[in-house]
């Protein structure tokens, strides 16, 4: 049996590296030191992913059997949270940063289209694996699953996998032609700060297609990742705010 | 530095092979951890062949580890089962 999952994200890494390459020797910055901030991420992300995944479905965990190493091999091998690998991706930046003296905000603002083009592929996989699956919906582009251990089997659903890979790979075009102007004209970039707003917006929206809320928590009407779109959109803001104020006040 | 890449990325690779279904956290994670100290070792011109093959024994053991690690939302399922 093919892990497309896994195959994905594999594929996903190796694009990720291509694109990385040609952005980071477009700048004049040392590829080495972006593989080495790419894994300090990757390790947050691992992380991130996984705590946000056992938070969310903490309700399903027996932790009688924790220390079963058969439970516990399940258990860190079944699930990540996209939105708790950019938190912990995050951390991992700054970790980097603290440790190895790599002024790490530079490059992530030059590799930032990075992340949702491995974001792209990593849904591909689920799409093929059958998770993170649309609302029951009969229209143009439908998708049924005969066999899959997490979708509705023989319904036919929204395909919000396909969408949110056709949403990635236009957000890290986005992101790629906003580096690009911003190099030429020798503009401050702030493509951070534009594919929070940009993600978090366009999966807030998303969220209201998918129809696996209780895998995933629901609160107040809104699922996990709606809440962390807005405290995303929220902080991304009000520190845009501040920070121009600052600008403006030393002026 | 060299060394320890090199050992890293071989037991990443060892992981990988022989049991990335069950331990594959653990070899990603060592193998993530071997990239980083063979591009340290390669800095330091005595260890430079060796950090070299620590830095690729690493990137095949966390690919390896990768693939049949990672899964999707869509193990909850498989939780359940063993629930």
């Amino acid at each position: 049996m093919i892990p497309w999952y896994g195959l994905f994200i594999v594929l996903g890494v190796a694009a990720g590296a291509v694109a990385g390459y040609f952005l980071i020797r477009r700048n004049h910055m040392e590829f080495d030191d972006f593989i080495q901030i790419a894994c300090f991420v990757g390790l947050g992300a691992m992380v991130g992913a996984k705590l946000l995944y056992l938070i969310v479905s903490w309700r399903s965990i027996d932790f009688s059997r924790i220390t079963d190493l058969e439970y516990l091999n399940a258990l860190m091998g079944g699930g990540f949270v996209f939105y708790g690998g950019l938190l912990g991706g995050l951390i991992g930046l700054y970790l980097c940063g603290k440790i190895l003296h790599i002024p790490v905000l530079d490059y992530a603002r030059v590799s930032i289209p990075v992340i949702p083009l491995v974001h792209a592929f990593g849904r591909i996989g689920c799409a093929f694996v059958g998770c993170c699956y649309g609302v029951p919906y009969d229209g143009p582009g439908a998708v049924v699953y005969t066999e899959s251990i997490a979708a509705p089997t023989g319904v036919p659903l929204f395909p919000v996998q396909a969408v949110e890979v056709a949403g990635n790979l236009v957000i890290a075009v986005v992101l790629g032609l906003y580096g690009e102007i911003c190099r030429r004209n020798g503009k401050r970039l702030k493509s951070l700060q534009l594919y929070l707003i940009l993600y978090a917006a366009f999966r807030f929206v998303l969220e209201f297609v998918r129809y696996d809320d209780s895998e995933r928590g629901i609160l107040m009407g809104l699922s996990t990742s709606q809440w962390i779109s807005i405290v995303i959109c929220a902080v991304v803001i009000v520190t845009e705010i501040l920070s121009h104020r600052r600008v403006s006040g030393t002026v | 530095m060299g060394i320890a890449s090199l050992v890293l990325g071989i037991i990443s690779i060892v992981i990988g092979v022989f049991s990335a279904g069950s331990l594959g956290w653990v070899g990603a994670v060592i193998g993530i951890i071997g990239i980083v100290l063979a591009i340290q070792g390669k800095k330091i011109p005595d260890q430079a062949n060796l950090s070299q093959a620590g830095f690729i024994c690493s990137i095949i053991g966390t690919v390896l580890c990768l693939l049949t690690y990672i899964a999707c939302v869509a193990c909850v399922g498989c939780l359940a089962l063993l629930a």
